[in-house]
C-alpha cells in the first residue's frame, strides 16, 4: 500500500489524454486524498490551528460577556438597533452559499471540474452556517429563550409571526442547515469508508467504520448514492437562492430607506455566491500549496473558473449597487436620495468606497488570464472580496439605519471595543472547524475523482 | 474458510471474483447473469456505469417519495400557518386578513425542501440498510482495494446454480485477478 506515497512522487507518472486532461494510476487518487489524515501533522496545520483556536477563545469570551451583561457591550440602540451581529450573520451565511453554489448547481450542469473543490467548500457551508447561526441567537440577548422562534406548543397559545421575515430567515436558514448537512454527508460516506479502509491503527479503523455506517461499495449502493445525491442536488440549488433572497426580505420589506428595494433578493444572492467563490479561492490555493500531489488534482485550470465566477458574480454585484442609485433616483423618494448622498460622501465615506473598489474595480483584474493563474493575485483579490463584502454588509445595514425617515433620529455608528472583537473573533470557530475538517477528513471527493479521471481523464 | 468440523452446513457467503477495473467487472457481471446467476454482487470503488441496469438496480420509486413528501410539506407548512394565525390565537393587527397566505408562501417552499430532503436522505438509509455494522463480504481476502482500485464480483450461496466446483470454475472464465471464498 502506497499512502505515503504523492502523486508526483508515484513511479507511474499521469498519462495525457488526447483532450489535455491526466490520467492517473488506479487507487494514487484515493492515495492522496486519504494521505493527509494518516500522514504526520504538518507544522503549519499547528501553527494555523493555534492562531484561530486562540481566536475561538476570543470568541467564546466575547460570548460569555454577551450573555451574562446584554446585547449592550455592542453599539446597537435607536435607531442603530442592527450592529455587527447582524452583519456577521449576513456575511457568514453569505460565505457558505458558494459551496452549496458547486455542489449543487454544478452538479446538475455535469461540471466535473466542481469535484476539485466541492467537498470542501460544502464543508466551508457547514461551519459558515455554524458561524452564522451564532449570531441571531446571541442577537435576541436571550439566546435560551431562542426556541421562541420556532412553532411548539405551548400553554399561552403563542406562535410564531408567520409573516415576518425574521421567521422565515428562522426556518430557512435551519431548513439549509439540515439539508446541506444531509448532502455534504450522504457524499462523504465512500470516502469515511476509503479511510477506514486504510487505517492500520484499531481505534482509528473503528472510528472511520462506525462513520461510514459499514459502507461497502455495493452496486445497488452506489445506485442509490447517486440518485439520491441528484435529487438533494435539485433541493438544494433552489433552496440556497431562497435563503439569501429571505435574508434580503429581512432588509426589503421594511420602508427604510436604503432598504427598500425590489433588487435585493437576487443581488444578496449574487453577492453572497461572489463572496463564497472568494473564500473557496483562498482554501483552494492553500490546499495547492500545502499538500502534496493537491496541485495535480486541484489545478490551476480549477482555479481560473473559480476566478471567473467571482468576476461573472462580483459585476452581478456591481450591478445591484447601480441598481440601488438608480432606483433611488428614479423613485424620487428624498429619503432614498439623502441616503444614497450621505452614504457615498458623508462620514462612512470610507466604507463606500472600500466596498466599491474591493468588489467592483479590483475584481476587474480577473479578466487578465495570468492574474487569474497566480496564486498570489487570486489570494490577495480574494482577501479583497472578503473584506469588501463585510462592508457592503455594514454600509446596507449599520448606515442604512442611520439615515431613517426622522432627520432628528440620524445618528452615526461607533464601534465599541466588543463590536471590534465580534468582527474578528468569529473566524477562529470557522478556521478552526475548518482545520480539523481538513485534518481528520477527505478534503477532495476521492471516489468521484477517480471516477472521472478513470473514465476520461482528469484536470 | 469452510468449517468442516462435523457442521454439515459449510458457512460460506459466497465466492468472489476480484477485477482490476470496471469494464472487467461489468464484463463479468454481464456474463454471469448470461450463464443464469441471479444472487450477484458486486463491489466497487465508484459507480461503474451500466452495472446498475444488468443487475437490475433501480431508484425509479425516489422522484415519486421525494415528490409526496414535497406535497406533504407545503400542505403541512400552509395547515401550520393557517391554523396557528386563523384558528389557534387569532390575532387582529390592523384589520389585516388572518390568513395571510401570500406571506406564508415562503414557509411552505422551504417545508417542501425540508421534506423532500429528509424523504430523499430517508430513501437512501431505508433501501441500501445502511448503517450495517457488520456484512460478511468484509471477511474477503484483500477487501479493502474495493474502496480504492480492486472490483469485485460475488456469487452468493443462496443462488440456485451454486455450486462450489462450478462456480469457482466459471469465475475463473472470466479472467479475474483471483478467485475467492468469502467466509460468513
Amino acid at each position: 500500500m502506497a499512502t505515503q506515497d504523492t502523486l508526483s512522487g508515484m513511479n507511474t507518472a499521469p498519462q495525457e489524454t488526447h483532450e489535455g486532461h491526466k490520467k492517473f494510476p488506479m487507487g494514487s487518487i484515493i492515495d492522496v486524498v486519504t494521505a493527509p489524515i494518516f500522514g504526520s501533522t504538518p507544522l503549519w496545520w499547528w501553527i494555523a490551528i493555534s492562531i484561530s483556536s486562540t481566536l475561538l477563545l476570543i470568541f467564546l469570551v466575547m460570548v460569555g460577556v454577551l450573555v451574562t451583561t446584554g446585547v449592550g457591550i455592542w453599539d446597537i440602540n435607536n435607531p442603530i438597533v442592527w450592529g455587527v451581529g447582524i452583519i456577521n450573520l449576513v456575511f457568514w451565511i453569505g460565505i457558505g452559499h458558494a459551496g452549496t453554489f458547486i455542489s449543487a448547481f454544478l452538479l446538475l450542469m455535469r461540471q466535473h471540474w466542481r469535484s476539485a473543490f466541492s467537498r470542501v467548500a460544502e464543508a466551508m457551508t457547514l461551519f459558515a452556517l455554524a458561524t452564522a447561526g451564532m449570531f441571531p441567537i446571541l442577537h435576541v440577548g436571550r439566546p435560551w429563550l431562542v426556541y421562541w422562534l420556532f412553532p411548539y406548543p405551548n400553554t399561552l397559545g403563542l406562535n410564531p409571526q408567520w409573516t415576518s421575515p425574521l421567521v422565515w430567515d428562522a426556518i430557512a436558514i435551519s431548513t439549509y442547515g439540515l439539508v446541506s448537512f444531509l448532502f455534504w454527508y450522504i457524499d462523504l460516506i465512500p470516502d469515511l469508508a476509503a479511510v477506514r479502509d486504510r487505517a492500520k491503527n484499531r481505534l482509528v479503523k473503528q472510528i472511520y467504520a462506525g462513520a461510514s455506517l459499514g459502507w461497502r461499495g455495493e452496486s445497488a449502493h452506489w445506485e442509490r448514492l447517486h440518485s439520491v445525491s441528484y435529487v438533494l442536488a435539485a433541493l438544494a440549488a433552489p433552496l440556497v437562492i431562497s435563503v439569501h433572497s429571505i435574508v434580503g426580505l429581512d432588509f426589503a420589506i421594511s420602508n427604510l430607506p436604503g432598504w427598500h428595494h425590489t433588487i435585493f433578493p437576487p443581488y444578496f444572492v449574487a453577492g453572497a455566491v461572489f463572496a463564497g467563490f472568494a473564500m473557496v479561492i483562498i482554501v483552494a490555493v492553500a490546499l495547492r500549496s500545502l499538500y502534496d500531489g493537491m496541485d495535480e488534482l486541484i489545478t490551476l485550470d480549477h482555479l481560473e473558473k473559480a476566478a471567473l465566477f467571482v468576476l461573472l458574480t462580483g459585476s452581478l454585484v456591481g450591478y445591484g449597487y447601480f441598481a440601488e442609485i438608480f432606483g433611488a433616483w428614479y423613485a424620487g423618494h428624498i429619503g432614498e436620495v439623502i441616503v444614497t448622498v450621505e452614504r457615498t460622501f458623508g462620514p462612512y465615506w470610507p466604507t463606500y468606497a472600500g466596498m466599491v473598489l474591493f468588489n467592483v474595480v479590483i475584481i476587474q483584474l480577473f479578466w487578465f488570464k495570468s492574474i487569474r493563474r497566480s496564486h498570489t493575485m487570486l489570494v490577495l483579490i480574494s482577501l479583497g472580496v472578503t473584506v469588501g463584502m463585510w462592508l457592503e454588509r455594514f454600509v446596507i445595514i449599520s448606515v442604512g439605519l442611520s439615515y431613517g425617515h426622522m432627520v432628528g433620529m440620524w445618528e452615526q455608528f461607533r464601534p465599541t471595543a466588543w463590536d471590534w472583537v465580534t468582527i474578528f473573533s468569529p473566524f477562529g470557530l470557522f478556521f478552526t472547524l475548518l482545520l480539523l475538517f481538513i485534518r481528520f477528513f477527505p478534503a477532495l471527493p476521492g471516489f468521484e475523482v477517480q471516477q472521472i479521471n478513470d473514465e476520461e481523464g482528469w484536470g | 474458510m469452510i468449517q468442516n468440523n462435523g457442521n454439515t452446513q459449510a458457512c460460506l457467503f459466497g465466492l468472489s471474483a476480484e477485477f482490476e477495473d470496471g469494464h472487467a467487472l461489468l464484463d463479468a457481471a454481464k456474463k454471469a447473469k448470461e450463464a443464469g446467476y441471479d444472487e450477484i454482487k458486486a463491489y466497487s470503488p465508484y459507480e461503474v456505469h451500466g452495472l446498475d441496469k444488468v443487475l437490475g438496480h433501480s431508484s425509479s420509486s425516489l422522484g415519486y417519495i421525494v415528490l409526496a413528501a414535497m406535497i406533504l410539506g407545503i400542505v403541512g407548512a400552509f395547515a401550520l400557518q393557517y391554523w396557528t394565525n386563523a384558528v389557534h390565537y387569532p390575532l387582529n393587527v390592523g384589520g389585516r386578513p388572518l390568513n395571510s397566505w401570500p406571506a406564508f408562501t415562503l414557509i411552505m417552499f422551504e417545508g417542501a425542501i425540508l421534506f423532500g430532503g429528509l424523504a430523499a436522505a430517508g430513501f437512501m438509509f431505508v433501501t441500501t440498510g445502511l448503517p450495517t455494522p457488520y456484512h460478511p463480504i468484509f471477511n474477503t481476502a484483500g477487501i479493502e482495494e474495493a474502496s480504492r482500485s480492486r472490483f469485485f464480483l460475488v456469487i452468493q450461496v443462496q443462488d440456485e446454480q451454486f455450486s462450489l466446483q462450478e462456480t469457482r470454475a466459471f469465475l475463473q472464465t472470466l479472467s479475474p485477478v483471483k478467485v475467492s471464498e468469502v467466509p460468513c
